[in-house]
C-alpha cells in the first residue's frame, strides 16, 4: 500500500504494512493483546498478497512455523506479546543457531506473566537480548512513533536477511495502539535488502561458514541440499559436538552481530550538542522524554535527549559519548532500570546516572522525567 | 485551527468514542494539521469505561497522552465521574444530559445536550456518537465541519449500504450548538 499524504493509522497497522512493503509473505502467529490487529490485518491481506497467514495453536508452533516459512526461502514474521514471546524463546533459538531470517513483533505489555493485558510495559528488554538460552548475538529495533513501525518494521527484515537472524521488533502497548499520521512508501530495493543465494557448485554450499561475509541461503527444496539443526554443527552442518567448533560457532553467533554494530546501531539525538543534562530513552518513554527535554530548554536548563532506536546491539559508543560530557544522564523506562543498567555499565566518567520508572501500567509524565532533569542540572 | 488542542473523549465500551476520535483525527490531518489518538480501555469488550485521548496541533506531538484537556466529551455517568477530576482549569465539560445526570458542575464550565434523545428522535441511537462529534466540533473549532463531512463520506462512500444517516447526525449536531 502506498499513500500519497499520511494517512490515520496505528503503530499496529504501520508494523503489518511495513512488513508487506518489506516483502513479508506468511504470517503464523497466535493473536494476543496488545498485538492482535498485527495478526487481524495479516490474515485479511497476506492472501491478496500471494502470501500465506496461518493462526497457529501457539506461540511455540507459530515461532516454529514461521522458521519454516523463511527456509522455504519467504519473508516471514509473526507478532505477540510478553506471554507469547515467552513461548516463542525456545524456538528464537533454533532461529538463532540455524541463523534463519525472520522477524518477530512483541509489543509489550505489563508482565510478569499475564500481567496487564491492555497496559503497556517496556519490561522485555532483557528478555530480548537473553530470553533464549546461550550466548548469542541478537538485533532488537524499537519504535515510538507509528511512521518508525512503518520504517523499522522494513529495516527488521533487512537486517535479518542481511545477517542470518532473527530481529526483534520491540514496540509497547502505547505505540502499537496510537494513532498518528503515517506515510507509507515502497521501499527502494537497498533498504528491502535480499537473501544472497549461493554461486558455488551445490557439493561446495557450506551453510554456516564461519567469519568473513554472511553465508547465502537457498530455499529448502532446490539442489542445495542442507541441515538445519539447533545442535551444534560444523559449516556443513553436520553433527559436530566437539570443542574447537562449539567455541568457533558460539563466538561466530556472537561475533556476527556485535562485530557489526555499525551497520546496526541506530540513535537520534536531540538537542544534544551543549547538553549538560542528557536524557537517554527509547519507544513510548522517549514521546515523554522528547516532552521533558523541550520543558526543560523553555526553562533554560541546556538538555538534551539520546533516543535508542536500537537496544541490542547495545548502543554502547553513543551512550559513553553522552556519559563522557554531560553532568547526568536521566534513563526514563517502563520497567525498573533495564536500560539504567546497561548505561551503568558504561559509565567510566562518573556521571550522575538518575533512574526514573514507571511500572503501574502507566506512561511517564514528563513533569516526572522534567523534575529529574532538574536535579540533574543542579 | 491555531496552535494546539487537547480532547478528552470519555464514554462506556460500544459508544463508538474511539471511532469518532478516528474520524476528528483523519479531518485534523487533510488540514496539514498533527493529530495523536490514545487510548485506554479495559479488557472487557462493551459497557465498561473507555477513554481517547486526541491531541490536534500545529507542531509534532512529543507525548501522547493529554495533559490539560481544553474539552473533556462525556458520554456515559462513569466518563463524567472518573474525567471530572482531571479538567484543567479553564477547560470545559461537554456532556450528554441524557447519560450524566448527577455530576457537581459547580465552579466548571459545562456545557449538557442531550445527545441521546437526539439520537433517538432521528430514529438513528447508534449515531449519537456523531452528533457529539457534531457539537465537539461547533465549539471547539478543532477542524473544520467541511473537513469531518470530508471524512465520513469516504467512510460511507467505502461501505455498501452507503446511507446518509452519520452526516445528517453529525450536521445535527453541529446545528445544536448556538
Amino acid at each position: 500500500m502506498e499513500t500519497a499524504g499520511p494517512i490515520f493509522a496505528s503503530g499496529n497497522e504501520a508494523i503489518a504494512e511495513g512488513a508487506f512493503a518489506a516483502g513479508a509473505l506468511f504470517y503464523a502467529g497466535y493473536p494476543i493483546t496488545p498485538s492482535s490487529e498485527i495478526a487481524e490485518i495479516a490474515s485479511r491481506r497476506m492472501p491478496g498478497l500471494g502470501g500465506m497467514f496461518v493462526q497457529m495453536e501457539d506461540e511455540l508452533s507459530s515461532m516454529a512455523a514461521i522458521i519454516g516459512a523463511s527456509l522455504a526461502g519467504k519473508r516471514a514474521f509473526t507478532a505477540t506479546s510478553g506471554p507469547g514471546f515467552s513461548l516463542m524463546q525456545e524456538n528464537l533459538g533454533m532461529a538463532v543457531m540455524g541463523e534463519i531470517p525472520c522477524v518477530v513483533v512483541n509489543v509489550q505489555r505489563s508482565g510478569p506473566s499475564t500481567g496487564m493485558a491492555t497496559k503497556p510495559a517496556q519490561g522485555d528488554v532483557m528478555q530480548a537480548r537473553w530470553g533464549t538460552h546461550g550466548d548469542h548475538g541478537i538485533i532488537t529495533l524499537v519504535p515510538s512513533s507509528v511512521q518508525d513501525c512503518y520504517d523499522l518494521t522494513i529495516r527488521a527484515f533487512r537486517l535479518s536477511e542481511e545477517f542470518r537472524t532473527p530481529v526483534i521488533l520491540l514496540a509497547d502497548a502505547a505505540i502499537g495502539k496510537v494513532r498518528e499520521g503515517v506515510r507509507y512508501y515502497p521501499p527502494t530495493e537497498e533498504e528491502k535488502g535480499v537473501r544472497p543465494l549461493p554461486d558455488c557448485p551445490p557439493s561446495d554450499y557450506r551453510p554456516f561458514a564461519f567469519g568473513g561475509a554472511t553465508p547465502p541461503l537457498p530455499p529448502f527444496g532446490g539442489d542445495y541440499i542442507y541441515r538445519i539443526t539447533g545442535s551444534m554443527h560444523d559449516e556443513r552442518g553436520g553433527q559436530a559436538a566437539n570443542p574447537g567448533t562449539a567455541d568457533r560457532v558460539i563466538r561466530h553467533l556472537t561475533e556476527k552481530i556485535e562485530g557489526k554494530r555499525d551497520r546496526i546501531v541506530s540513535v537520534r539525538s536531540l538537542a544534544l550538542e551543549d547538553a549538560e543534562v542528557a536524557v537517554c530513552s527509547f519507544g513510548c518513554s522517549a514521546r515523554s522524554s522528547k516532552a521533558a527535554v523541550r520543558s526543560a530548554r523553555n526553562r533554560g536548563i541546556r538538555a538534551g535527549l539520546l533516543e535508542l532506536t536500537t537496544l541490542w546491539p547495545f548502543p554502547d559508543g553513543e551512550v559513553r559519548s553522552i556519559l563522557s560530557r554531560v553532568k547526568a544522564v536521566i534513563v526514563p523506562e517502563l520497567n525498573l532500570g533495564q536500560v539504567a543498567r546497561e548505561v551503568e555499565r558504561l559509565n567510566d566518567f562518573s556521571c550522575t546516572v538518575v533512574r526514573v520508572n514507571r511500572v503501574d501500567g502507566g506512561l511517564l509524565k514528563p513533569e516526572e522525567i522534567l523534575a529529574a532533569i532538574e536535579e540533574g542540572a543542579s | 485551527m491555531k496552535g494546539r488542542i487537547e480532547l478528552i473523549l470519555g464514554g462506556v465500551g460500544g459508544q463508538g468514542i474511539l471511532t469518532i476520535g478516528t474520524i476528528l483525527g483523519e479531518a485534523a490531518l487533510q488540514e496539514g494539521l498533527f493529530a495523536c489518538l490514545s487510548s485506554s480501555y479495559g479488557t472487557e469488550a462493551r459497557g465498561t469505561f473507555t477513554r481517547s485521548d486526541l491531541i490536534l496541533s500545529e507542531d509534532s506531538i512529543d507525548f501522547i497522552e493529554v495533559t490539560a484537556p481544553n474539552v473533556v466529551l462525556c458520554l456515559a455517568q462513569t466518563a463524567c465521574d472518573r474525567l471530572l477530576p482531571v479538567l484543567s482549569p479553564g477547560g470545559e465539560i461537554l456532556f450528554d444530559s441524557d447519560q450524566v445526570t448527577a455530576a457537581d458542575f459547580s465552579g466548571i464550565s459545562s456545557k449538557g445536550y442531550p445527545v441521546t434523545s437526539m439520537a433517538l428522535e432521528r430514529g438513528y441511537p447508534r449515531g449519537a456518537n456523531l452528533i457529539a462529534l457534531g457539537l465537539l466540533v461547533k465549539r471547539t473549532g478543532a477542524v473544520t465541519p467541511e473537513s469531518v463531512l470530508s471524512v465520513l463520506s469516504r467512510k460511507i462512500a467505502s461501505r455498501s449500504s452507503g446511507n446518509k444517516e452519520p452526516l445528517e447526525a453529525f450536521t445535527a449536531g453541529y446545528s445544536a450548538v448556538l
